[in-house]
């Protein structure tokens, strides 16, 4: 419930940065009028000129641009669920004590929840990431990409799969090393680049998108989703 | 004549009205009774009973016996590599983030792009100048079946291989596995050993009585003189040109590789990840010939694994590290890439040698 708040409360927020600005409307006699976008309610678009009067036009008889348009100042209402199953990894007989490792196989699924299809692009990111044991730095573990349209309105969805990938512990010359599951980061943006949604263990993460869009996988990246060198051993002598 | 009235008959119509009127003021009467009746009655409360006492039974709990396997299954999956990224590469970071304790000199890091998947122990794409290296495990033959094999046995076949010239018939009847590495450097920090077979494709190797052996040609664009100082956990056998140069291994196996014994007071002195390194012998190359070089490094009883090679030039001076020993560059054909300083250095402890200087070994 929490974190579907949160999307909830993403979602607000970024309908909120999402400025409406004067443009040219045209309409299905071939009127051009100059406003902007208020609202889209019932299937009518508002419009307010530059003389502060709202007048409402259906949204099927604005041209397919202006169709467009609205359809980016109205993004759909998502949720994003992140799910994960690990498994551990029995290694072939030793002699000796061997590490623990994991496989995490991860899996992203974005749902509509508001009702109007929505006929633009969107773009699915996700960030699987991981910590070090020892030093607490992230790791960019794997990185997903899709593109997919809502098209039936509510009830649509789609799914990214990541990477299966390995995370081991392990204990060498007295220290504890390896790497650990540290959370993800799910962002949905349209056409334009706007994110539409997005849900994320670690608001740093998000904070820091473009950054961590540079970072290559499997590679250690630190507060401000820099890369950077890994944490280094202590000696044991 | 004229009937007389009646008036028993009277008399009993207005007894009637009276039972009446007198029954029914009964019936609201008792109708208000029980009205409130009911309203004034007392809330009742509730009042737990006092609590029963009861003896305790002393239960036995029931013991169940634990069948613990015989034998894990083996895993088939291909892991722990080195992920190329398809994202685009970044400039280097803040020095101060990656350079070394001493003496860093981040130069050229940038110029060797790495090629398909890598690891510490190579990649799967030859760029000419570098090691081809091949798995070998000694619990099993060439086919895959079960081989004999013990702790004894397997530094024997170490001693019988190296001894007589690294003669590869001599290995010949074990397994090997298809998958080749190429490797421009012998910087393998202290690792688990299961990263080894991991690296070469067979992940479902136990991991013990494993080594790997890499072959590949030693050049110099000028004359040198150099030589090599190197760790080896549980060993490492250097050869160039012929001849054995350099040998290390955990102290308990040195009376079984005693043929080569290292001529620098200086050996066993200064640590090298979990290691003490030996000394290696003195090297003559000619500018731009070059010569047969072969590195054998691996596992005996499981657990860590290392082997790494540093370069002492004749002649040069160093900086000291923290443990008084010359601050050495490490082995390399070609420049380190920033993919696989990173994999070195998640392993590697400060200040124990460098890896962006010194030499280059290729002819240009």
């Amino acid at each position: 419930m929490g974190k579907r708040l949160g999307i909830m409360v993403a979602v607000a927020w970024v309908c909120g940065i999402a400025r409406a600005e004067f443009r040219d409307w045209t309409l299905e006699d071939g009127r051009v009028i100059q406003a902007e976008f208020v609202a889209l309610i019932g299937g009518d678009v508002s419009l307010r000129n530059d003389q502060g009067r709202t007048i409402k036009v259906p949204l099927d008889r604005l041209s397919a641009e202006d169709a467009g348009y609205v359809d980016l100042q109205q993004p759909p209402t998502l949720q994003l669920d992140f799910s994960k199953v690990s498994e551990q990894r029995i290694f072939p007989y030793s002699l000796s004590p061997l590490p623990r490792a994991f496989y995490y196989h991860c899996k992203a699924r974005i749902r509509q929840t508001s009702t109007r299809p929505y006929g633009q692009q969107l773009l699915a990111e996700v960030f699987l990431i991981g910590e070090e044991i020892y030093g607490g730095k992230q790791i960019l573990l794997d990185y997903q990409q899709g593109s997919f349209l809502l098209e039936e309105g509510s009830g649509s969805s789609f799914e990214l799969q990541c990477n299966t990938v390995q995370l081991m512990e392990y204990v060498i010359g007295g220290y504890k090393g390896g790497t650990k599951y540290g959370g993800y980061l799910i962002v949905v943006t349209d056409p334009r680049g706007e994110v539409v949604g997005y849900q994320t263990t670690d608001e740093n993460l998000y904070g820091h998108l473009d950054s961590l869009r540079h970072v290559p996988i499997g590679k250690t990246f630190d507060e401000e989703c820099n890369r950077c060198m890994p944490t280094r051993p202590h000696r044991f002598y | 004549m004229a009937k007389k009235p009646r008036r028993t008959a009277k008399g009993t119509r207005s007894g009637l009205m009276i039972s009446i009127l007198v029954h029914a003021a009964a019936f609201f009467l008792a109708g208000v009774f029980v009205i409130f009746s009911v309203v004034d009655e007392p809330e009742s409360k509730f009042v737990a009973p006092k609590p029963v006492e009861r003896p305790k039974m002393k239960l036995k709990k029931p013991k169940v016996q634990a069948r613990k396997t015989t034998r894990p299954k083996a895993s088939n999956r291909i892991v722990s590599k080195v992920r190329k990224s398809n994202m685009p590469t970044i400039d280097l970071p803040e020095l101060g983030s990656m350079a070394e304790s001493i003496g860093a000199d981040l130069s050229g890091v940038e110029l060797a792009p790495d090629i398909g998947s890598i690891t510490v122990f190579g990649g799967m794409k030859t760029i000419g100048n570098d090691f081809e290296g091949a798995f070998y495990d000694l619990k099993r033959d060439r086919r895959g079946g079960v081989a004999p094999m013990d702790q004894h046995q397997c530094r024997e076949v170490l001693r019988d291989f190296v001894v007589n010239g690294w003669n590869r018939r001599k290995i010949a009847k074990y397994y090997q596995s298809p998958q080749k590495l190429y490797t421009t450097h012998f910087m393998i920090p202290p690792i688990v050993s299961p990263l080894a077979p991991d690296a070469f494709g067979a992940p479902e190797t136990e991991s013990y009585y494993f080594f790997l052996l890499y072959r590949g040609k030693l050049v110099y664009k000028e004359d040198i003189r150099f030589r090599f100082w190197g760790v080896g956990d549980a060993y490492v056998f250097v050869r160039v040109d012929g001849r054995d140069v350099l040998i290390n291994c955990w102290d308990f196996h040195r009376p079984f590789f005693d043929w080569w014994q290292t001529s620098s007071a200086d050996s066993g002195k200064f640590y090298l990840g979990n290691q003490t390194m030996h000394v290696g012998d003195w090297i003559e190359l000619k500018a731009g010939e070059p010569v047969e070089m072969e590195v054998l490094f691996g596992e005996w009883r499981s657990g860590d694994m290392s082997a790494m090679l540093l370069v002492e030039v004749d002649g040069e001076e160093y900086p000291q590290t923290r443990q008084g020993g010359p601050l050495l560059p490490a082995f390399k054909t070609e420049d380190f890439s920033l993919d696989m300083l990173e994999e070195i250095y998640k392993h590697l402890p400060e200040g124990e040698c460098t890896l962006t200087n010194g030499p280059v070994f290729r002819d240009f």
